[in-house]
């Protein structure tokens, strides 16, 4: 248990993420899930539960599961005026997932989850043509989410948890003021922590072939106070517009979701799932940094994002191939957020289409190894940035291999429960 | 079987790892139906590269010309020639080097704050660069459209002679016709009212000194350029003259600049009033410069909100010397664009456009609208998260001068040029990459 902790420990504060579903929301909170294409609201087959549908804790074991992705995006930007071709510098991210469940009545479960479902990362090269837009951005949020489920009958339940999100955010670009004595440009880092609380809750029915799910995350609002806001290479005739010390507040809105799910039986061995998503990002309506010390150069001026809401489909199949080997497959589309006009280096976002496979391969009664395997195309996107003039295409591609245990801690019930 | 899988496997992963690149198209490059292989650019100060009040090589190696051409190899185009000053200040046609932002102290502060001064590097003689021409880049600072086809101008113009064939007998058409051009740019009208307007638009006291050239003369001169510059088939591109009071010269010193208290305005009131000047008055706040009108007794007035202050009066005069609020000190007409001088220029800019568009359009070429150019920079641009605009220092497009751009204001102009070009002859060359080029530098 000790070693699990310091697991969860190290990952707090080594991962970092790149948005993979709509907006900056992050499709990678269950091996099993993702393999069947991110679907659990209506299937719960583990703890990951807890984040998908926090009601279908009742219907799981005593068990813990961890995983990690290897996340690997690849971002490129045409820019129209020059024809040329950017390409964000490789990054591999490697957000992860804990959760864990304990029964502490019959009818009464315990869990705690610890993930990351919101996050983004891009490293544009030095001097690049949007550098006075954006060098890199890394936006990282972990939440953490004690949960409880209650089980009403045979074949229904409610669940709640609460949510305490924290993470931080770095953003750094160069500005157009370029020194007469170095030829050096200034660059601007912005870099703060923040935290926010909501919770999430869902209810799940359990029928003989079909499962049904309903869960509601609510929106988190981060909150960052007094981050850094750090100025170099300031010429010494502009050095009064930065000052240095300075500090910046600042909120994002995590947007809510409301999603839909259900599971059926197709075949003895074979269950389908479907879930479907709305997620109100119009709460993100823009981004701004409402500096401690204002100057000429320095404004609280609010940058319109307008995002609007938008829908997934997301639809998995997984398959009991032998006795010891569960494997999946799936698929997804998700709907962008973002705008013509509002399209930025910051997240380059489009409609996105994921293929997911994975399988489980059950090592011995109580250990299974879960691998799951991503392949994500974020459509090529062209417009024209209202704010900013920068004109041409985005294009994303993502692969996210990912690997997982699931440990139960209960050898008899999972016999019992499983499919 | 447990081959085959594992081979599957590693296929699969190799498949998908393939499938993660992104596969961007860029636009095919081309030249439509023009030839680049040979490119002359012909033209004034903005031709040359001039800035800061100078030519210099930095304003050289930062010359729209030269941004055209470089995008022009990418469709065939050949070597670009420029008759290149030496290292250093560069000269602004007599001996004073370039301009660089430096700290002052101001008359009425000690505090010093951030002016254009003179680049300590010093003056770049105009070296007599002759025997390397014949040279692809003509640009000649001071050059009016009507000069364009005078031999004689070339011994007075020290910027032509430094590079022409024969001083006295060379014009800047003769100079631009021993390239031979495929591909010409022609941008000539900018100092037929600018000249006039930078000297405050008074009367003018010679051939070659600061008067309005006649519309007539100007649209014959450019009418034999073009003629002779398409003789044998080139294809080109012709700018119009931007609206020249727009530029920072003109727009950086407020015609309402003198802010006072109630006290110091009674005080100004009674000297008005005791100098028989009783019809001018004073406020609290801020209150238009004191200027000549020649038009109406008493010979004075105050500056309105349609009066341009040039940005060469003197700075310290206005904050401590009195000017423009003693009685004694009104602003000279050389100082102030008023509101007849300004429709008189923008008249003959007008006129000169009209002449220019239909030249462009007798001889099919490329028309570079800059006189919309300016008024979109004039009202604020962005270029990939830079704001830019007409600001003098800040605005980020001009050079120290006032009147020229900088690096960055240059590129910008290359473009403008690239899209008419482009539109034109049916050509894709990409565009320059404005963040590239170096804005005003900032000690």
């Amino acid at each position: 248990m000790k070693k699990i902790i310091v697991f969860i420990y190290i990952m707090l504060f080594w991962t970092s993420y790149q948005s993979i579903a709509g907006g900056f929301k992050l499709g990678l909170q269950g091996q099993k899930q993702l393999g069947m294409g991110h679907t659990g609201v209506g299937f719960a087959q583990d703890a990951t539960t807890l984040y998908f549908n926090p009601a279908g804790l009742s219907f799981v074991s005593p068990q813990l599961n961890v995983g990690l992705f290897a996340l690997i995006p690849n971002t490129s930007f045409l820019d129209k005026n020059t024809n040329s071709i950017t390409h964000a510098v490789s990054q591999v991210f490697t957000p992860f997932s804990a959760y864990g469940n304990i029964k502490l009545t019959k009818k009464i479960n315990f869990g705690f989850g610890a993930y990351t479902p919101f996050g983004s990362g891009l490293l544009y090269p030095y001097e690049w043509t949007g550098r006075y837009i954006l060098h890199s951005i890394n936006l990282q949020t972990i939440f953490l989410q004690p949960t409880l489920s209650y089980r009403i009958s045979d074949a229904f339940s409610i669940g709640a948890g609460f949510v305490y999100g924290f993470g931080h955010v770095t953003l750094e670009k160069d500005l157009p003021i370029q020194s007469a004595v170095t030829n050096d440009i200034a660059h601007a880092k912005l870099n703060g922590k923040g935290s926010g609380i909501g919770f999430n809750a869902g209810a799940y029915y359990k029928g003989e072939k079909v499962h049904l799910g309903l869960t509601y995350h609510s929106k988190v609002v981060m909150k960052v106070k007094n981050g850094d806001a750090i100025f170099t290479n300031i010429p010494i005739s502009t050095s009064s517009n930065f000052p240095t010390g300075n500090t910046f507040n600042a909120s994002l809105p995590l947007p809510s979701e409301i999603a839909a799910g259900t599971s059926f039986k197709i075949s003895k061995k074979t269950r389908v799932a479907l879930d479907l998503n709305y997620t109100f990002w119009q709460s993100f309506d823009s981004l701004g940094f409402d500096y401690k010390m204002n100057t000429a150069a320095l404004s609280d001026a609010k940058s319109p994002r307008l995002y609007k809401n938008a829908v997934s489909v997301k639809l998995g199949l997984q398959h009991e191939a032998t006795k010891n080997m569960i494997i999946r497959i799936g698929g997804f589309y998700d709907q962008t957020p973002v705008q013509d006009g509002y399209v930025a280096p910051e997240l380059p976002d489009n409609n996105k289409i994921g293929l997911t496979c994975g399988a489980t391969f059950k090592i011995y009664e109580r250990c299974h190894i879960d691998c799951s395997l991503l392949y994500e195309n974020v459509a090529k996107r062209s417009q024209r940035n209202h704010e900013t003039g920068l004109e041409g295409t985005f294009q994303t591609k993502v692969i996210a291999p990912g690997v997982g245990i699931t440990y139960l801690l209960q050898k008899r019930t999972y016999k019992r429960k499983r499919y | 079987m447990k081959k085959i899988f594992t081979l599957a496997a590693i296929y699969f992963l190799v498949l998908t790892f393939q499938a993660c690149k992104t596969n961007l198209e860029q636009a095919d490059i081309k030249s439509g139906n023009a030839d680049f292989t040979r490119y002359v650019a012909i033209g004034n100060s903005l031709t040359s590269g001039y800035a800061d009040g100078a030519l210099s090589l930095y304003g050289q190696q930062n010359s729209f010309t030269k941004m055209l051409a470089d995008q022009f190899k990418l469709v065939g185009g050949g070597d670009f020639k420029i008759p290149y000053m030496n290292p250093g200040g560069g000269s602004d046609g007599s001996s004073n080097p370039r301009r660089i932002l430096g700290f002052v102290l101001p008359c009425n502060s000690n505090i010093p704050s951030l002016s254009p001064v003179l680049d300590p590097a010093g003056y770049t003689d105009l070296n007599n660069v002759k025997d390397g021409g014949p040279y692809n880049l003509v640009g000649v600072p001071g050059a009016r459209a009507i000069d364009g086809n005078l031999g004689i101008y070339s011994l007075f113009n020290p910027f032509l002679n430094r590079f022409c064939l024969t001083p006295g007998v060379s014009s800047i058409l003769s100079e631009a016709l021993r390239i031979n051009a495929t591909f010409f740019t022609l941008w000539l009208g900018n100092n037929d009212v600018l000249a006039y307007a930078l000297g405050g638009a008074i009367t003018p006291t010679g051939f070659f000194s600061a008067s309005l050239s006649d519309t007539a003369q100007v649209r014959t001169t450019l009418t034999t350029m073009v003629d002779s510059l398409t003789k044998n088939g080139a294809k080109g591109a012709i700018a119009n003259v931007p609206d020249v009071t727009s530029v920072p010269y003109f727009t950086t010193i407020p015609w309402n600049g003198v802010v006072l208290t109630q006290g110091k305005a009674d005080t100004l009131n009674a000297l008005y009033q005791a100098n028989g000047l009783g019809s001018i008055t004073w406020q609290a706040g801020a209150n238009g410069f004191l200027i000549v009108d020649s038009a109406a007794p008493p010979y004075m007035r105050h500056a309105t909100a349609e009066d341009l202050i040039l940005i060469t009066t003197p700075g310290d005069s206005l904050k401590c010397g009195q000017w423009g609020i003693s009685p004694a000190k009104p602003l000279k007409d050389a100082n102030v664009l008023d509101k007849n001088e300004i429709a008189t220029i923008n008249l003959y800019t007008a006129q000169y456009n009209a002449s220019i568009s239909a030249i462009a359009s007798k001889y099919n070429l490329a028309l570079v609208d800059m006189n919309s150019y300016m008024k979109t920079i004039k009202s604020g641009m962005v270029y990939n998260g830079i704001t830019l605009n007409t600001t003098f220092v800040t605005g980020g497009a001009f050079s120290l001068d006032g009147v020229h751009p900088n690096p960055r204001g240059y590129a910008l102009i290359a473009n403008e040029f690239l899209k008419r070009i482009n539109a034109t002859y049916n050509a894709n060359i990409p565009y320059v990459d404005v963040t590239k080029y170096e804005g005003t530098k900032f000690p």
